[in-house]
């Protein structure tokens, strides 16, 4: 039994001659929040576009809730909300036309749908606009009621916090969350602004190039990413005895220049420099780290694996 | 599909492109109608009749195809360039239920916009002007069903060409070749070629762009339609479906695995 609600396997897509994506594979469990991340041109899109089914998979396989193939495909996209690259919409309709044209067309039974999806994105008072008078992040608003009329179960969004003012991102985040936890919708999003991101998502998928580099969750981003404290010390391997004996529990590791780097500390700094005195030890330096999502990224770009 | 559909009559129906069509469509009858009665009694004058009126719109069938193609542009030539195609896509919908669907919309739009013109066109001449000249109300009416095949086929090619082409210029631009230019430019080569012609010449004389014209003549002195002979109208009809058939086959070849 399959248990993702979205997954790709091997998916390569070309346009003419641009590889857009090379041999992709990704999966997405049920209740989770995938964060795509990835430069422009990397193939973020066009892996949503394939989900969504506005292209076709040169080769490799696209699986839905469990399912393939093109009419399975066709029946599961009825229980997604998708928004790619930009709200698709019509200028001169209404807001609240617009949202009554894709309840007509979901089969969605009440109108009361259409006010109650308008309230839930913040969008009611601008019912009687039309579409094209929208600022930005009004247009990204409207998107997402599109996207979230008929209750999908899994929400395939690009770069939903565009044009969003800072309060209309804590509000996304914060909306992503409870359909998340309280409808336990799948979530899979991509975005340019990481910490946002890093913030949102429970797994992360790295994309560069058309390749999938690397697929984390968030508890083993955290891991990885975790606050470290980088120590020179004039004798390490004295140091590195004494962290043994003393402090058995930490994670630590000598870095190619010499330096002792303790991984997620559990004491105060003082500790370890009081360490070192207290054994004779003199400290030439002593530094205390974090890494966020973005230092991670670059750094897996670049060719690393290991560290922030 | 049905559900697309529906929204889709919703959207028609709600449409300010639409509707500026249909109200400039009314308003050119009215004008025209208008025009001819208050010259109708100017000395010399000869077109203040319903004849003339009836002439303008009976000696150029193609024009229910224009109007048709026309309804198709107002409501999809930014389908694919505002998204909406996407969003349906995207919700499942596939592309030969798009297409199928729009068809039926633009053909119900249509069929409502003649259901008003038509009736307008008719009381206006009948009322406005002298009922004298060649072309009847008969000839106005039996030109309906005559071209409405033709046009329905004219109407699916425009469907099909816009969700093609995501640039419009391109879909009226390829519209125009298919529906006039290339019967056209077979008919000529038809003509020319000294091996082959008449089989040539044989196909470009069943588009409707070469053997309407050929088969017509309306002016004030006499009113010949195709649609007259029972062979025709047959013609007519006959090439309609073969439209149809060609353009709906055409488009589910072209649009089944289109990238958008």
């Amino acid at each position: 039994m399959n248990d993702s609600v979205i997954e790709a396997n091997q998916v390569t897509k070309k346009y003419r001659s641009v590889l857009a994506l090379d041999g992709v594979s990704l999966r997405v469990s049920p209740g989770s929040i995938y964060g795509l991340i990835g430069d422009n041109g990397a193939g973020k899109s066009t892996l949503l576009k394939l989900l969504a089914g506005h292209v076709f998979p040169t080769a490799g396989e696209i699986r839905l809730f469990g399912q393939a193939g093109e009419r399975e495909l066709l029946r599961c996209r009825r229980q997604m909300g998708v928004m790619i690259e930009r709200p698709g919409f019509f200028p001169n309709m209404t807001v609240e036309r617009t949202l009554e044209y894709y309840r007509i067309q979901k089969g969605i039974p009440g109108k009361e749908k259409v006010q109650e999806i308008m309230e839930l994105v913040d969008i009611r008072e601008k019912r009687r606009e039309t579409c094209k008078r929208l600022s930005l992040g009004q247009k990204q608003r409207l998107g997402l009621a599109i996207a979230l009329l008929g209750e999908p179960s899994a929400l395939v969004l690009d770069e939903p916090v565009n044009g969003l003012d800072p309060s209309g991102i804590v509000e996304l985040r914060a909306l992503l969350h409870r359909l998340n936890t309280e409808k336990n919708i799948t979530i899979l999003l991509s975005s340019h602004i990481l910490p946002e991101l890093q913030q949102t998502a429970t797994v992360f998928g790295f994309l560069s190039r058309g390749k999938l580099l690397e697929e984390i969750s968030a508890q083993e981003l955290h891991e990885r990413c975790a606050d470290r404290l980088d120590i020179a010390v004039d004798d390490r391997e004295k140091y590195a005895a004494l962290l043994t004996k003393h402090f058995p529990e930490e994670n630590w590791r000598v870095l190619p220049e010499g330096t002792i780097q303790i991984r997620g500390f559990r004491r105060e700094p003082e500790a370890y420099s009081r360490l070192a005195m207290e054994h004779g030890l003199c400290i030439l330096g002593l530094e205390r780290k974090s890494a966020s999502l973005e230092d991670y990224y670059m750094n897996l770009k670049n060719g690393g694996k290991e560290s922030c | 599909m049905l559900n697309y559909i529906k929204s889709e009559l919703y959207r028609a129906a709600h449409s300010k492109e639409l509707r500026g069509v249909f109200i400039g469509l009314l308003a050119i009858i009215l004008f025209l109608n208008l025009t001819l009665f208050l010259m109708k009694d100017v000395e010399h004058f000869r077109y203040g009749s319903s004849s003339f009126s009836y002439s303008m719109l009976v000696s150029v069938p193609m024009m229910y195809c224009y109007v048709a193609a026309d309804v198709a542009a107002m409501l999809y030539e930014s389908d694919r360039r505002n998204g909406t195609m996407g969003n349906s896509i995207a919700y499942g919908i596939s592309r030969m239920q798009l297409l199928v669907g729009k068809c039926v919309v633009c053909f119900v739009a249509s069929l409502v916009m003649l259901a008003v013109a038509l009736p307008l066109y008719i009381g206006c001449a009948e009322l406005l002007l002298h009922a004298t000249g060649p072309t009847t109300i008969q000839d106005m009416l039996l030109e309906v069903p005559a071209i409405s095949l033709i046009a329905t086929g004219s109407l699916i090619l425009a469907v099909v060409l816009l969700d093609f082409f995501e640039n419009s210029f391109f879909s009226v631009l390829a519209w125009l070749t298919v529906m006039l230019f290339l019967p056209k430019i077979l008919l000529f080569a038809g003509i020319v070629l000294p091996f082959g012609g008449d089989v040539l010449m044989d196909v470009a004389m069943w588009m409707p762009a070469n053997f309407i014209p050929a088969g017509t003549n309306v002016n004030m002195s006499e009113c010949v339609t195709i649609w007259d002979t029972g062979a025709g109208m047959a013609r007519c009809l006959i090439s309609g479906t073969a439209g149809i058939l060609v353009f709906s086959a055409a488009g589910m070849l072209l649009l089944r695995k289109k990238d958008i």
